[in-house]
């Protein structure tokens, strides 16, 4: 059990109100999995998947991260766990605009350390094999194209070797076939790593995708389909 | 560790490249302070290096000492110049110097004391008719004839100053009578007596006119009192330029070279002087400069000082030489001269040359000069005017502030002079009253001054010829005329004397400048302990307002820099703050990818350092360029007081090494410290907001 989520309730202050964007989600993702998150914007799909990256925390519930408990971390622990357990691909591919390609990718694992030069450049080489940009390595992320931004996001989140990765709208930026093509490359890294990956679409082609289909409206589940 | 350092690095100078508006101004502002800090310190370091230099090696020493009881403090360099500091006495400096020599670390003490003496510079006509005197008593007509038509000149100039005075004068019936005698000496029917009675001509004018044009403005001299072959060993920038020191033993005065040539010297030379100075040297025109201005206008009204010394043949060679030199026809000499006087930026440079090659050499360019004897006058610490004639030995300078006039203040006399001017007497002086109270048989003579001044009081001898006169005959006839004749006798003094006796300060010199401060405690808790009742301080102290100079010039320095930095910080933390929204989401980002709070941090201290330290050390760096320069080149000092300041007339600054490296370390702490703000509010930034939709 990757992930559980017990009677999660999340409240945002609006003015002077609170809005309840999620009503009590009780979810439990297995690993390996390679769910999807779907609806309608607005339905609690971001904030589902926030809590599950422990960027935010719940009102009332809990979340579980490989078996912790994340309500209740620190900051600190927090961080901790989204840099060894959770690799994170963005709406906005999010790169660090000063950093080259390879040193993009590089960046998770000098925040963890420990790791030599020559160790990391194997990591880093063969994460840029496996999503086609070995050549670009040198490049800086505005020299490349949406897809291929996208797919540095992806090599980023997954060279810490993480035990989920999480893409929030990972192709809402792309044009349809690239992000086709992403989801694809997200699929064949999920076969062959075993990494659980949830990731969140309004888009039906690229939901088709999913092995899992979690669908979320007005802050429910409301669809559980595994194919 | 040194991977991530690597990676901030790599993202600091990536990060200041992209924004390079805000590294622009930052960086600029970071350079600007720095260069500020490092040039402005340096300087005022050299400054007060050279300075210290003027003040320690002409009169001050490193510390001074004087009576505790003085009431008002020891400022060598004036506190107001003319008013009479109250600093107490050393009594008996030989025991202050014996206590003094004990400490290790004194290598010299020299005793002073010091005081504002009046000398009379004499009369006008006065001169002049010593001169028609011995004109007359040649017998050239020629010569007598031109002189009779200078003197009516001048008499017309009195006559008209009378007129003048007779409007507001208290006393109409004397100034009725004056003008009165000068209208005999105007007149025709008076002139024709100089046939028949010259001599009765000649004692009217010089007893009945003379007086009447008034004294010229006496001149104050400032003179200390010292051990002159003691004070020219220890003070390393005292030089001779003229004459020698004042013997061992003898009563005398060195004149500064500075006075004499600004104070002293005839007045149409030093108006030559100061103008071949403003417009020669500093190449200023008459046109921009008021008191050169000034000075060109007054020189022209000079032309008697210029007139009174020529006779006969110096005249009619002079009138030659002007008339050629000026291309004119001018056949009279006064209107020549005054011609001659009219200067113009243009023609100033020639008439100059002139002035020093052809008039000068007949002229009396100074009224006296080394090897004279001139009579000091000064007030005694009982309120008495006394007179020491003393011989001028010399002339003197400190090397390096010949053109300062606070350096050159001083004219030193023998402290035995020093001491009788003061109102106390020498042994020799106490020994010879003894003698004479035997030989006359007088008791001590009880008045409100002390004995000497009633004996040598102000109907000596040795007053000027105004104050002769005025004097009653009776006392001073009986008293005066065989002191005088034994003074003379007993000028000299035993050189023990100097450093034995009154004195009212002494100039400390150290073997070890560095140990001033612990020098100066030692120094006072051994006066202490011999019960002198003496004060010790240091030449900063001593040397009045001037010491404390620079160091208000510092706290100026150092109070703008702090504004500059304040303000320029304040910048730098608004640019941060810019740079630091529009960083939101890749802050953000980092966080979520797991980067912690520090690391963001640390991400913000790394930028700040890196522009600060490149920023700082390159102003730093300018700064130290251009100090080098100068260095080679020097500072010119723009004005007098300035080159005793720079102890010279060019200041050539040092540089600083420790201020060189420790001001940019500085601002760029401080800029790390205003970093502090910005960066923890950037710290603030939660991971969610990677997923802020911008791009």
């Amino acid at each position: 059990m990757s992930v559980v989520l017990a009677n999660v309730v999340k409240d945002y202050p609006l003015g002077s109100s609170m809005v309840r964007a999620l009503h009590g989600i009780d979810l439990t993702i297995e690993e390996g999995e390679f769910t999807t998150i779907a609806g309608p914007s607005g339905c609690g799909k971001s904030t589902l998947l926030n809590l599950i990256g422990c960027m935010d925390v719940a009102t009332t519930g809990t979340v579980s991260i490989e078996g912790k408990i994340t309500n209740a971390l620190s900051d600190r622990d927090q961080t901790q766990l989204r840099l060894n357990t959770l690799g994170f691909i963005f709406q906005s591919f999010n790169l660090v605009p000063v950093l080259s390609v390879y040193q993009n990718v590089e960046l998770p694992l000098l925040l963890k350390g420990g790791l030599t030069t020559v160790e990391r450049a194997r990591r880093v080489g063969a994460l840029l094999e496996q999503v086609g940009l070995a050549n670009k390595a040198k490049n800086r992320s505005h020299e490349l194209s949406g897809g291929q931004r996208q797919r540095v996001a992806i090599a980023r989140a997954l060279v810490t070797q993480p035990k989920i990765v999480l893409a929030d709208e990972p192709t809402a930026n792309l044009d349809s076939e690239t992000g086709q093509n992403i989801i694809e490359l997200m699929r064949t890294l999920n076969d062959k790593q075993k990494t659980t990956f949830i990731f969140s679409s309004h888009d039906p082609k690229v939901i088709e995708h999913a092995r899992r289909i979690v669908r979320l409206q007005d802050g429910r589940v409301i669809e559980d389909v595994r194919k | 560790m040194l991977e991530e350092l690597k990676v901030l690095l790599l993202v600091a100078i990536r990060n200041l490249a992209l924004h390079r508006v805000k590294t622009f101004v930052v960086g600029g502002i970071l350079l600007a302070g720095s260069f500020l800090v490092v040039f402005g310190l340096s300087l005022l370091g050299s400054i007060e290096n050279t300075m210290s230099q003027s003040i320690i090696g002409s009169v001050a020493g490193h510390l001074q000492v004087y009576s505790a009881d003085a009431r008002d403090d020891l400022a060598l360099f004036g506190s107001g110049f003319f008013g009479r500091d109250d600093l107490g006495e050393i009594p008996k400096f030989e025991d202050v110097r014996t206590e003094i020599l004990k400490h290790p670390n004194v290598a010299s003490i020299v005793p002073l004391g010091f005081e504002n003496a009046i000398l009379g510079r004499g009369n006008l006509l006065d001169e002049l008719f010593e001169r028609f005197r011995s004109v007359v008593k040649s017998g050239r007509e020629d010569e007598i004839s031109s002189m009779v038509e200078t003197i009516r000149q001048n008499l017309k100039t009195v006559r008209a100053d009378l007129e003048n005075e007779l409007k507001i004068a208290s006393n109409p019936g004397d100034v009725s009578k004056q003008i009165a005698d000068i209208e005999t000496a105007l007149s025709d029917e008076f002139w024709t007596k100089l046939k028949t009675d010259s001599e009765s001509l000649l004692i009217f004018l010089e007893s009945k006119i003379a007086p009447l044009s008034g004294e010229k403005e006496p001149l104050y001299l400032r003179y200390m009192g010292t051990n002159p072959s003691r004070f020219a060993e220890v003070f390393q920038k005292f030089k001779i330029v003229e004459g020698e020191n004042i013997p061992a033993g003898e009563r005398g005065i060195l004149l500064s070279k500075r006075i004499y040539d600004t104070q002293i010297k005839n007045i149409v030379a030093r108006g030559f002087d100061n103008l071949h100075k403003g417009l020669v040297i500093q190449r200023k025109s008459l046109e921009r400069d008021v008191s050169l201005k000034t000075t060109a206008t007054d020189l022209p009204k000079q032309y008697l000082e210029v007139l009174v010394y020529l006779n006969g043949e110096t005249r009619t060679q002079t009138l030659s030489e002007l008339q050629e030199f000026l291309k004119s026809s001018e056949s009279n000499v006064e209107k020549i001269v005054k011609d001659f006087l009219t200067v113009d930026d243009d023609n100033f440079r020639s008439r100059y040359e002139f002035f020093y090659a052809k008039i000068a050499p007949k002229i009396r360019l100074y009224p006296f000069k080394t090897g004279d004897t001139i009579n000091l006058r000064s007030y005694t610490r009982s309120g008495f005017l006394k007179t020491v004639p003393l011989r001028i030995y010399g002339l003197y300078e400190f090397s390096g502030l010949e053109s300062s006039d606070l350096a050159g203040a001083f004219n030193f006399v023998d402290l035995v002079s020093y001491r009788e001017l003061y109102g106390r007497m020498s042994a020799e002086g106490q020994k010879e009253l003894e003698e004479i109270r035997k030989q006359i048989s007088a008791k001590p003579v009880d008045s409100s001054g002390s004995i000497e001044d009633s004996l040598f009081g102000t109907d000596s001898q040795l007053e000027n010829r105004v104050d002769e006169t005025a004097s009653t005959p009776s006392k001073a006839a009986s008293t005066s005329q065989p002191l005088e004749f034994k003074r003379a006798q007993t000028g000299r003094y035993s050189p023990g004397e100097l450093e034995s006796g009154l004195a009212i300060n002494a100039a400390i010199v150290l073997k070890n400048p560095r140990k001033l401060n612990s020098s100066l405690l030692e120094i006072e808790q051994l006066l202490k302990q011999a019960n002198l009742n003496l004060k010790v301080v240091d030449w900063k102290q001593a040397s009045g307002t001037l010491g404390q100079l620079v160091s208000v010039i510092r706290v100026v320095l150092l109070v703008a820099v702090a504004i500059i930095l304040i303000v320029a910080m304040a910048i730098i933390n608004n640019a941060i703050m810019m740079t630091t929204l529009e960083r939101t989401r890749e802050i953000g980002t980092l966080r979520a990818i797991g980067a912690q709070r520090s690391f963001v941090l640390r991400m913000f201290f790394v930028e700040t350092l890196t522009i600060g330290f490149l920023a700082s050390f390159a102003g730093s760096l300018l700064a130290v360029g251009l100090l080098f320069v100068l260095k080679v080149q020097g500072i010119a000092a723009p004005s007098d007081f300035v080159s005793f300041l720079f102890g010279g007339p060019r200041l050539y600054p040092n540089v600083s090494a420790t201020v060189a490296v420790a001001a940019p370390m500085f601002v760029a702490m401080l800029a790390l410290v205003f970093t502090m703000y910005p960066a923890l509010m950037a710290s603030r930034i939660t991971p969610a907001a990677a997923m802020q939709d911008r791009e």
